[in-house]
């Protein structure tokens, strides 16, 4: 009885995994309307996704802004965002990961001021002093009301003294 | 030997009972955070074993809710909050830039029930000949009232000294702000 149910039954989900998968089918997103909602969100991107790091689960964040930047948009401020990741994950190798994503992020046209900044953070730890200069002062360029200014501007001061 | 076990723990729980605030003369004051510094009015010294929400003693003029001066140390990789070790909370890491120990002090406010906290006026600042780190923050305490602060750290040792001085932006921030200044320069670390 129950057997002759079950055989009943399976053509009917057959059917019903097929009908939804043709639903599928027709939803692809159309890319006007995907660029459009970037669009939207672009303002608030960064921030939004410095909260979603902040939830401390890297490998999701990775993940997310590697989904995002597979429309090929956003670059500098994603590829800021995934230096961060590394940042705080500070796992071995990290901090070479992230040098590549600041640079990534620094060679694109939205980049973050602060990617200029954490790059020249990292040349400065490196002792890397012209490069860490030149970063910190593109920072300040880029961003000259910066909330840390005068500490910069101190870091840059220290950069072009002689090392004793 | 059980007895005496018993006893000892007996009078230690009591001990940590009877923590309570104490007045603190102006004048030099020697913190359990290692560094000493000296205040021009007399405060209330909270110990650390009284402080709920984060590592450090602290003193206030007219209680925790209207002006407080956190005076702490965090080694790297501990937290400034009260946590265990594998908790979820901001770390102090040693080899973390100026910006990311500023970040690390914001985010660990942000905790403990301050919102909307933001660090401006990042600067450096030699605190007893050392190269530390000076900013003001602003913010709201849970209960939606504006808050300043005037905060300064130095990494010293292979741990962070931080001095933190938060209240009410109404009144009480700048009834206090030169006499925060005179503390934060005066420290003296071992």
């Amino acid at each position: 009885m129950i057997a002759a149910a079950c055989s009943t039954r399976t053509p009917l989900i057959r059917e019903r995994i097929a009908l939804l998968e043709s639903f599928a089918v027709g939803t692809e997103q159309n890319v006007e309307d995907r660029r459009a909602y970037r669009a939207m969100i672009r303002p608030h991107l960064q921030d939004w996704l410095q909260d979603v790091i902040a939830d401390g689960d890297h490998g999701a964040s990775l993940a997310l802004t590697e989904r995002l930047m597979e429309q090929g948009e956003d670059l500098g401020t994603l590829n800021y965002v995934r230096a961060r990741i590394y940042m705080m994950r500070k796992a071995e190798g990290d901090t070479a990961l992230a040098e590549d994503a600041l640079k990534a992020s620094a060679a694109a046209p939205d980049v973050p001021a602060t990617a200029l900044r954490e790059l020249g953070q990292i040349h400065r730890a490196r002792g890397d002093r012209e490069s860490a200069a030149a970063n910190l002062r593109a920072y300040l360029l880029a961003d000259p009301g910066a909330r840390d200014r005068a500490l910069v501007e101190s870091q840059i001061a220290q950069l072009k003294e002689t090392p004793k | 030997m059980i007895r005496q076990t018993l006893g000892i723990a007996a009078v230690a729980v009591l001990a940590a009972c009877a923590v309570t605030p104490q007045a603190v003369p102006a004048g030099p004051v020697a913190s359990p955070a290692g560094f000493e510094v000296t205040l021009k009015e007399p405060w209330s010294r909270w110990p650390e074993q009284i402080n709920p929400g984060t590592r450090g003693e602290m003193l206030t003029k007219d209680g925790l809710m209207l002006n407080r001066l956190h005076l702490a140390k965090i080694k790297s990789g501990e937290a400034w909050l009260r946590a265990g070790k594998t908790d979820d909370v901001p770390r102090y890491r040693a080899e973390s830039s100026e910006i990311e120990t500023v970040d690390f002090v914001v985010a660990s406010l942000k905790r403990i029930g301050y919102s909307e906290m933001e660090a401006t006026d990042i600067r450096p600042e030699q605190l007893d000949g050392q190269a530390g780190v000076r900013f003001a923050l602003t913010g709201k305490w849970q209960n939606g009232l504006d808050v300043q602060g005037d905060a300064a750290f130095v990494p010293s040792k292979d741990e962070l000294k931080l001095v933190l001085f938060i209240a009410p932006d109404v009144h009480y921030f700048e009834a206090s702000a030169a006499e925060v200044d005179s503390i934060i320069r005066s420290v003296n670390l071992p």
